[in-house]
């Protein structure tokens, strides 16, 4: 499978968010979208999910516009983890996520038994206890792991997260990223935005700049990326090379 | 458990709707005939009142995400009544055909929702707020209109706007069930696409659930229903709001499940309160209207001061 962007346009309010954008992301690949706030990040998952449709330009799927699938076909495809999530708090856990398994019960057949997609959400994110929990009882990052649960049930080829880490502690950050390996060596496509890049970096994630200017592009050599991040954030970086990645930290405290 | 206790509740107060309170000097044969051609009437008109209106108001509670909402709250129900008096000034007497009277009583009602709606942005207070000055503008339309009309129809919209259920004939009666049925039969059709609306727009969307499609069809409904409701009871209010919050005190927030428990709740609730307008009055008739308004105040009062203490 492959998802390819054919110069993708979009305005908001006059300002070009997005500006041209021509990419591909092959099977198999976990892409970090890093930019400064406001830059469109939500604006380019909306669009790559299909939820919002460009001024100009396509997305394209195995050939195939996103626009020629139906709402339904289109959910068997790709899933979303919105930044600003909602429920119902009387829910529980399990209710919740289970609603990912949706598209599978109108158009089957589902991607793997249920079971077996609710036990991977379950070891990754250690949700054996709070599965039948209320989510009016759990904490941010308890929910946010049964918001990333519902996804995982939703089991699509193209799986796109805005701010997956939101809430997250240190260890379960880690735990999502081996989830994400996991679901790349499935032979999926993972896209989402994050803002710590540092993490990303050091899963060797493929780490993309939306720029101010409406430009995404990927970033491989370090001292690219660094060139990148000062002109992106208007901040000085430095890394340390670390056996065989980096780490990238603001030179001064000033940031200048 | 439960369940036979909710099938239990209904049962008795249709009991008791039907063969309680029967007036002196009503004897032998007569007895059989007030019931059949008094006391069914009444009862059938109640429950298709109750059933209406209930699930209309869990209807809007789910979709407008706001549990403070029901359809008088939010200002349909005073479109509707609406809508009834100017099929009255229309064609006189009782509003003409009840036909002309849904109708008329849908279509005000629904484009005073859509209006509240548009204005209010769906910001939950606001909503309530445009909701409730509706309905007092299009109360002192209609008595407005009383001035100019005969006693008999002064008297129909003072029911109309108080709240007081009106026997139906074979052929309404038929009808409004039909109206009924047809609104809940389409709810049913998708249930698992309300549970969705927990979501965010964008979570639905990517779920794979035509939201906007949803969220109409099912708008839809609930103004078709409680038209139907204004059309045989006028303004009877807050019903709408306490049977969901009742059905919810089963431990559930499934639609499905909240759906057919309020099926039950809401034809008990406006029975009882139809055998308590008996209790109190022999000859003079009391509005069931008044009571269950002044009971829905009291609940609407406590569920305002619930939802601001704990600042959501």
């Amino acid at each position: 499978m492959v998802l390819e962007l054919k110069k993708i346009t979009f305005k908001f309010d006059e300002r070009e968010i997005l500006k041209d954008v021509s990419l591909s992301f092959n099977q198999s690949s976990i892409n970090a979208i890093i930019g400064p706030n406001g830059s469109g990040k939500t604006t380019f998952l909306r669009i790559v999910s299909g939820l919002l449709l460009p001024d100009s330009g396509e997305i394209v799927i195995d050939r195939k516009s996103i626009r020629e699938f139906s709402y339904i076909e289109r959910a068997k495809i790709i899933s979303y983890l919105s930044q600003f999530p909602s429920y119902n708090k009387e829910e529980t856990l399990l209710e919740m996520a289970k609603k990912g398994d949706y598209p599978h019960k109108r158009l089957p057949p589902p991607p793997r038994p249920f079971c077996e997609r609710k036990k991977i959400a379950e070891d990754f994110l250690d949700l054996k206890n709070l599965w039948d929990r209320k989510l009016g009882s759990l904490s941010g990052g308890e929910i946010q792991r049964g918001l990333i649960a519902r996804v995982i049930i939703q089991d699509t080829p193209i799986l796109l997260f805005d701010e997956p880490t939101n809430h997250l502690d240190l260890s379960y950050r880690l735990r999502l990223f081996q989830l994400f390996d996991k679901l790349k060596r499935e032979g999926k496509i993972i896209i989402y935005a994050i803002h710590d890049f540092n993490i990303s970096i050091r899963f060797k994630h493929n780490i993309f700049i939306l720029s101010r200017e409406g430009k995404l592009k990927q970033f491989k050599e370090d001292s690219q990326l660094i060139d990148a991040l000062r002109e992106t954030y208007g901040v000085d970086f430095d890394f340390a090379k670390i056996s065989d990645f980096s780490i990238f930290y603001p030179k001064n405290e000033n940031g200048g | 458990m439960k369940k036979l206790l909710l099938i239990l509740l209904f049962l008795v107060s249709l009991f008791l709707s039907l063969f309680i309170f029967i007036p002196e000097g009503i004897n032998g044969d007569l007895v059989f005939d007030f019931i059949i051609k008094i006391r069914l009437p009444e009862t059938i008109s109640a429950i298709l009142i109750g059933i209406s209106l209930s699930i209309s108001g869990l209807i809007f509670q789910t979709i407008l995400r706001n549990d403070l909402a029901d359809p008088y709250i939010i200002g349909i129900s005073g479109g509707s009544a609406f809508g009834l008096t100017l099929s009255i000034l229309i064609f006189g007497g009782m509003g003409g055909a009840f036909f002309f009277r849904a109708t008329s009583s849908f279509f005000l009602g629904f484009l005073t929702l859509f209006l509240i709606i548009k204005i209010s942005k769906g910001i939950p207070e606001k909503l309530l707020l445009l909701g409730i000055l509706t309905n007092t503008a299009f109360a002192a339309l209609s008595r407005l209109f009383v001035l100019y009309l005969k006693p008999l129809e002064t008297a129909t919209i003072n029911s109309i706007l108080i709240g007081f259920i009106t026997p139906l004939d074979t052929k309404e009666t038929i009808f409004s069930s039909f109206l009924i049925l047809l609104s809940l039969s389409i709810t049913m059709f998708y249930f698992k696409e309300v549970d969705m609306l927990s979501f965010s727009d964008d979570e639905a969307k990517s779920i794979g659930v035509h939201i906007e499609k949803v969220r109409l069809i099912l708008v839809l409904c609930a103004s078709l229903l409680s038209a139907t409701a204004v059309s045989i009871g006028g303004m009877i209010g807050f019903v709408g709001l306490i049977v969901p919050h009742l059905a919810r005190l089963f431990k559930t927030s499934e639609f499905k499940k909240l759906f057919f428990i309020s099926l039950l709740l809401g034809p008990s609730i406006i029975l009882l309160a139809q055998i308590l307008t008996k209790i109190s009055s022999f000859k003079v008739v009391i509005p069931v209207g008044l009571y269950i308004n002044l009971v829905g105040i009291i609940f609407f009062i406590f569920l305002f001061v619930r939802k601001s203490n704990n600042g959501s």
